[in-house]
């Protein structure tokens, strides 16, 4: 019971900032951005350009169902290692300058 | 008579869900691999994880919202910061994801013609959704190592902090 006092109204809160930030999203299909996707979506269509789901409609089913994969490891890893090495540096630097203010004289 | 519950700690807890969070969204995040079908089913139930992964941080996102104007350490802005926007992005792409729905909504007897737009925005923010949750995970990866060190692996020599890695 306490539990549920305890988390009720953070769940609330997520879920209404869940509902404003769809309100806020579902009007973009009425912008002139929206039209420019669709337009464009129809000449893609019409000019073959898509391979079926995400462009992998003619590879085989293995490499199909690896390349999903592959393509999130690349995205997050990538992101991630690049924002890891630059928060070490971050650290470091900052290390260094906190010593250099704490050192006497 | 009264039986003596060993409690678990909360940073155990947050690696315990953030596992589930991270493993739930791996599969959902591969739609290709996996079809439309357990992608759209998987999602829905994605959304349990996530909340569970809000609430237990729930302090911290107080904490850091009541003192945001005040004197905080950079990274915890920073991540306060990418974390809103991550919780946008990922509403985004969920609310893209009902609405370009073609296995679970049909099955439930909701249908309606699926737009390009929302097909395309849905692709988009999935992929910027994966950049960020690359960034996030960076974010907070020496937390994920000494957690997952000491209550996986069972090696005490590292502390977490048990601030959730935050």
């Amino acid at each position: 019971m306490n539990t549920i006092k305890k988390y009720a109204w953070p769940t609330i809160i997520i879920l209404v900032a869940s509902l404003i930030v769809t309100l806020a999203i579902l009007p973009l299909a009425n912008t002139e951005f929206a039209d420019g996707i669709r337009a464009d979506a129809i000449t893609e269509g019409e000019d073959g350009e898509m391979g079926g789901e995400e462009g992998l409609g003619d590879m085989p089913s293995a490499v199909r169902y690896v390349a999903g994969f592959i393509k999130e490891f690349l995205l997050m890893g990538v992101a991630g290692l690049i924002t890891y090495t630059i928060l070490r540096i971050i650290r470091r630097f900052s290390r260094k300058r906190k010593k250099v203010e704490v050192a006497p004289g | 008579m009264k039986t003596k519950t060993k409690k678990m700690s909360s940073t155990k807890k947050k690696l315990l869900v953030d596992i589930a969070v991270f493993v739930v969204f791996a599969i959902v995040s591969a739609p290709q691999s996996t079809g439309i079908a357990v992608h759209e089913w998987l999602s829905f139930i994605f959304v349990v994880p996530i909340i569970t992964h809000l609430l237990l941080n729930w302090k911290w996102i107080v904490k850091v919202t009541t003192r945001m104007f005040k004197k905080l350490p950079g990274e915890t802005r920073f991540n306060y910061i990418w974390d809103f926007v991550l919780f946008i992005m990922m509403v985004l792409v969920m609310v893209s994801g009902v609405l370009v729905s073609e296995s679970a909504l049909p099955a439930m007897g909701i249908a309606f013609a699926i737009d390009p737009f929302w097909v395309t925005l849905h692709d988009m923010s999935a992929n910027v959704l994966l950049l960020m949750i690359g960034v996030h995970l960076a974010m907070h990866w020496t937390w994920i190592i000494d957690a997952f060190k000491k209550y996986i692996l069972r090696r005490t020599k590292t502390s977490p902090q048990t601030a959730g890695g935050q």
